[in-house]
């Protein structure tokens, strides 16, 4: 009697689990699978608000947030980060080299692809890297990456790619797949002493209020960076915002250059593929 | 100093209207630097604007105004080609001012 | 969630429960080295909170002043933040495919 009822047992068990699809444990990254899950998750929650629309964040949700910031961007508050990045970037290195000579396109119309994946090096590397790598390789001490003048430079440089598509790759090699998928791993795990995740915020309560905040979705998050913060009162770069998330789920941050923030924004920015350009941008 | 006023001047209907962006720290005198020194207070206390050299407004800020103030506001009269002049004084004494033609 | 809340609520209440004996400057220290072993950990995990290194902030803090009763009290604050946040960490490498969007 009850070997019978164990083999039935058995057959109704291996006959449920052959017919739930498991996630094999160290089943190979596939991030354009993600990123297409990715669009159409957000798609299936806004189904009235255009894929390109995303790049303006908060704005979508808010009509008072969007009319002040209609107003506000008659008169763009990041325009002296614009003048100062500009003059920047023309300006030539002591040695008689500038930004151009180290940066595709001469540096011009180029944020889009970014982050993209250095595989001499085996790692992410944002604009901003680049930017201070070009500047170690001609005798210049690397920029802060959180703050201007960093946030200038790279205001300028993305100001030049505004409209172009976002244009990240990840390539099929292993480290790049590894870096994709640390970042993505980030982004879903829940830190700090409030125990949130970046989803928790831009993917379950995209849309919706946090205090007098409008939570911008993960998608297109990116696509407005650097940003003029009203908070901050001046310019910032994705790191410093990655900074202040940290801080504000109560965990504690890392340093600016990390891996963790260069691998989550390389698997962010790539999940926004396709969408606008739109920084540099204006925030609360 | 370059870009320390960016400012634009638009006529309609015989209104004028003008936006400034002033670029100043406006340190209030109240917050202190992470090693927890007072930053010293550093703010513009009076800003003129002026059509054709007449002062349309006068604006008294001082340390309640937060950095980079933005003014925008209108008036009537100015007509197309006129000079809108802008002038601050800080605290500290420092002056700046720009002029830009009413498009 | 629940295990998370158990585990702290008894990481609390245990060390009062043995808490009877003096606290001294010896006491005070062993609690501070265990503190730092656990933040060790949770460091290595990625995982740190900030109110985990003000405990042992004021831990070393008090036992600099030879209050050893605050030193002890503070440590194992400290450590028990730590073990939370260590917690956290090793649960969430395997949680946080759950969350991922599809």
């Amino acid at each position: 009697m009850i070997k019978r009822d164990f083999v039935i047992g058995a057959v109704i068990a291996a006959v449920a689990l052959a017919a739930m699809p498991i996630a094999h444990a160290g089943a190979k990254p596939d991030p354009a699978a993600d990123q297409k899950a990715f669009q159409a998750y957000f798609k299936s929650r806004f189904p009235s608000l255009p894929l390109a629309d995303y790049v303006d964040g908060p704005y979508n949700f808010s009509k008072s947030e969007r009319d002040q910031w209609k107003q506000i961007m008659d008169f763009p508050p990041y325009q002296f980060s614009l003048d100062t990045g500009k003059q920047m970037f023309e300006t030539k290195f002591p040695n008689g080299k500038s930004y151009a000579d180290c940066l595709p396109n001469g540096g011009i119309g180029i944020a889009q692809n970014y982050p993209m994946f250095d595989e001499k090096t085996g790692q992410v590397v944002t604009l901003a890297g680049a930017v201070n790598q070009c500047r170690v390789d001609n005798g210049l001490k690397p920029l802060k990456l959180t703050k201007e003048p960093m946030a200038d430079l790279v205001a300028y440089m993305t100001y030049t790619s505004r409209g172009k598509p976002i244009d990240v790759k990840v390539p099929d090699s292993p480290k790049a797949l590894a870096a994709y998928e640390h970042g993505k791993e980030y982004f879903y795990t829940r830190r700090g002493q409030l125990n949130f995740s970046c989803a928790s915020c831009h993917v379950q309560e995209a849309g919706k209020h946090l205090r007098g905040d409008v939570l911008a979705p993960a998608l297109g998050i990116t696509a407005s960076f650097p940003v003029y913060r009203s908070k901050w009162g001046n310019t910032g770069t994705l790191v410093r915002r990655f900074v202040g998330c940290n801080e504000q789920v109560r965990s504690v941050p890392d340093k600016p250059d990390s891996a963790n923030y260069r691998d989550l924004a390389y698997f962010l920015t790539y999940m926004s593929d396709g969408l606008p350009i739109a920084g540099p941008g204006a925030r609360p | 100093m370059a870009n320390q006023i960016l400012a634009r001047a638009t006529v309609s209907g015989g209104v004028t209207t003008v936006q400034a962006l002033v670029k100043h720290p406006m340190d209030s005198g109240f917050v202190k630097d992470k090693a927890g020194k007072i930053i010293p207070p550093h703010y513009i206390e009076v800003i003129e604007f002026a059509l054709n050299g007449k002062v349309v407004l006068t604006g008294f800020w001082g340390p309640a105004v937060s950095r980079n103030p933005y003014s925008k506001f209108m008036f009537k009269g100015g007509k197309s080609g006129d000079t809108i002049s802008i002038a601050w004084v800080d605290n500290l004494g420092k002056k700046a001012g720009t002029e830009v033609k009413i498009a | 969630m629940k295990r998370l809340y158990l585990a702290g609520f008894a990481a609390l209440v245990l060390p009062g429960l043995a808490a009877a004996a003096t606290p001294t400057k010896a006491s005070a220290e062993h609690a501070i080295a265990a503190a730092e072993a656990k933040i060790k950990l949770s460091a290595a995990h990625d995982n740190q909170w900030p109110s985990t290194l003000a405990a042992l902030k004021s831990a070393k803090a008090a036992e600099k002043k030879s209050d050893f009763a605050t030193a002890e009290t503070e440590a194992k604050r400290a450590e028990m933040l730590a073990g939370l946040s260590l917690q956290q960490a090793v649960s969430q490498k395997k949680l946080w495919k759950n969350a991922v969007v599809h």
